[in-house]
């Protein structure tokens, strides 16, 4: 009687039943088989997969099997897909795509492969095809493709008109400058090559829609960078010119002029610009919220004067900036009606000139004030911090960390490569930022059990802890840890010469849930190299 | 009350109350189709699909759940329960093998959701637990994964 029934009621049936119960009855018969393929296919959609991730893909049969399956199962339902770093054949890559026609992200950065022959997509049918299943895709990651070329690209992009993100990031982009400058010229689209002319017609011709683009580690010349501001109908919102050591600091002038809009700007790695650089962009880019100067090495103080009028601004990077000294930057950044209010994430690693001393501590009238009422410009202000990071930044004092760290918020610290932080320091830091989740205190050789035994039960919600090098911790450290962090999940006490294997064990046999602990040349380990 | 008249596979006639009657959306389907009224004329509305023993059952179904509440809206994402089985309907449906699939066969055609969630559910609970060998026995179906 069974038997009778339809496939449909047969699947509606089976969409009722727990995963492992669709396996078995899926051995049942060959009717069942096909009704459990369908309550699977069904319910994984209803469950929202929506995302998925595959590296490590190769030409094997085993890897187009797993493609096949993906796109049977979950491609009805995918919206991203990443296949990074992996190098799925051609083949297997269009047969994944056209089963997945909701797909809203796609992710093919370092799959070189599918780039080699350059034929791919070059027969119309399947771009025909290919074109259909991705006409809703918003974001395509075409990263570190070392045999992109202009008419691979073309073929790609011209199936994804909708696209509105961009990334070409370490693609090996060639610039031949007289065209840029000029007219768009009529340079045909080369095979071999993948030219910024070819790119600028692309940006043209989708002016309307694209509103992030990623181009770090492309060498990027000034000029390139200014025809691109330029482009008629251009909105930019995110702009990444990670490393791209050409740029000057009148090309990033001309940049804030012609894309005002700009909500992110990455600029790290840009050597060769100057204070005017950043003057330019806090003067010009009123709506920025994330902005990155890493690696800045010319930047001093006096381009910081006017970071404050940028109100919006939500995380700000400054990592390795080491000629800035912190005086301009507390000044707009902590005064109480300059502040930008909305500063969650903010990172001064390496930033070895960043003093204490009347630059980030607050101007206390009295020592008789418990309390920190900020008289002058101050770090404090920022009580919406939640990612702070002042690794390395050796000029701090012990006393000017302990006054400063008070942000409630504060959920990821790094103290690490401080050596001045004491447990005074570190009782003072637990007390005034509780909502730690990450915390970084490498190679803090002050630091001792006696701090740990107070700071540790301020710390209930911390999961990730590196204590690595720090050379007085014993297990006594660990008990405290043990016994008041309880959501622990990663530990590393590398090369901490007090604590040994055996204090280790114990204290991963006590918090089971600790899922990582790095323990490399714990106590007596013999560091001597044997050649 | 008003009845219709309902004309089953074998050609017999059944009066079922026009508001049980209605609960299948088929069937109101048909006599909206067929420009009948509550008062009904004497064409009988066919139902070729149903036997006369399931449409008792079902008849019987709806007479005891005439007042019950409309069902909350379906949540398509939440996990489909089967343990939510009313006492009633458990004992209804403690029938011979057959019966539990010829009743979804019928909910489904017919087009009465609750009905057809209950036997499904029931029919779910047998599965449920059991290996492939336990499912070939329970519902006495053949092996044929060779054809």
């Amino acid at each position: 009687m069974a038997e009778s029934l339809p496939l449909e009621m047969l699947t509606y049936i089976l969409s009722f039943l727990p995963l492992s119960d669709q396996k078995e009855a899926s051995l049942v018969s060959r009717a069942w088989y096909c009704a459990a393929q369908n309550a699977l296919r069904e319910s994984l959609g209803l469950r929202g997969i929506s995302c998925i991730s595959l590296t490590n893909l190769d030409g094997s049969l085993a890897s187009h099997k797993v493609l096949q399956s993906v796109a049977y199962h979950l491609g009805p339902h995918l919206q991203s897909l990443c296949l990074g770093g992996g190098s799925p054949t051609e083949a297997s890559f269009v047969a994944l795509i056209l089963g997945c026609p909701t797909l809203r992200i796609l992710d093919l950065s370092g799959c070189n492969s599918l780039f080699t022959s350059g034929m791919l997509l070059a027969q119309p049918e399947t771009a025909q095809s290919v074109r259909q299943a991705l006409s809703g895709l918003r974001e395509l990651s075409l990263a570190g493709l070392r045999d992109l070329a202009d008419l691979s690209f073309n073929r790609l992009s011209s199936c994804a008109p909708s696209l509105e993100r961009l990334s070409l990031a370490y693609c090996h982009l060639t610039f031949e400058l007289s065209l840029v400058r000029g007219s768009i010229g009529s340079q045909d689209a080369s095979p071999s090559q993948f030219s910024f002319h070819n790119l600028l017609r692309f940006v043209k011709e989708r002016a309307g829609r694209l509103h992030a683009l990623d181009l770090s580690g492309t060498g990027l010349p000034p000029e390139a960078l200014q025809a691109l501001g330029q482009v008629a109908g251009l909105h930019l919102q995110e702009l990444s010119l990670h490393n791209c050591r050409d740029l000057s600091t009148e090309a990033v002038a001309t940049l804030c002029r012609q894309q005002p809009g700009l909500t992110s700007l990455d600029l790290s790695g840009c050597s060769e610009l100057t204070d005017g650089a950043l003057l330019a962009v806090s003067r010009g880019l009123r709506h920025l919220r994330h902005l990155g100067l890493g690696k800045l090495q010319r930047l001093t103080d006096v381009g910081c004067t006017a970071l404050g009028a940028l109100r919006e601004l939500q995380s700000l990077n400054m990592a390795e900036c080491c000629l800035v000294s912190g005086r301009e930057l507390a000044q707009t950044l902590g005064s109480v009606h300059g502040s930008p209010p909305h500063l969650t994430s903010l990172s001064l690693a390496y930033c070895s000139s960043l003093k204490s001393h009347l630059e980030l501590e607050h101007r206390a009238s009295d020592l008789k004030d418990p309390c920190p009422e900020p008289q002058g410009p101050s770090l404090l202000m920022l009580q919406a911090l939640q990612e702070l990071d002042l690794t390395a930044c050796s000029k701090l004092t012990d006393a000017s960390l302990a006054k400063v760290l008070q942000f409630p918020q504060l959920r990821q610290l790094s103290l690490s490569l401080l050596p001045a932080l004491t447990d005074m320091g570190l009782v003072a830091v637990a007390r005034g930022c509780p909502s730690l989740e990450r915390l970084a205190l490498s190679h803090c050789s002050h630091l001792s059990d006696e701090g740990w035994a107070q700071a540790a039960s301020s710390w209930p919600r911390l999961q990730h802890l590196n204590l690595s090098s720090c050379s007085q911790l014993t297990e006594q450290t660990l008990d405290a840890i043990r016994q008041a962090c309880r959501q622990l999940r990663v530990l590393d006490v590398a090369m901490c010469p007090g604590i040994n294997m055996a204090a280790v064990r114990h204290f991963q046999a006590q918090l089971p849930q600790v899922s990582c602990i790095q323990s490399r040349f714990v106590g007596g380990a013999d560091l001597t190299l044997t050649l | 009350m008003p009845s219709i008249k309902l004309q089953i596979s074998d050609g017999e006639i059944f009066e079922v109350d026009v508001e049980i009657a209605k609960q299948s959306v088929t069937i109101m389907i048909m006599l909206e189709d067929l420009g009948m009224d509550d008062e009904g004329d004497d064409d009988p509305v066919p139902l070729p699909n149903v036997s006369a023993a399931i449409l008792k059952k079902v008849a019987e179904w709806y007479t005891h759940h005439k007042d019950d509440p409309p069902p909350p809206e379906d949540d398509e994402s939440k996990e489909k329960q089967t343990d939510d089985i009313p006492v009633w309907d458990q004992e209804f449906l403690k029938v011979d093998q057959g019966t539990p699939f010829e009743l979804i066969l019928a909910a489904n055609y017919l087009d009465i959701k609750d009905l057809l969630n209950v036997t499904c559910k029931t029919v779910v609970n047998m599965i449920k637990g059991k290996t492939p060998e336990e499912i070939h026995k329970t519902f006495n179906i053949k092996i044929n994964f060779t054809e």
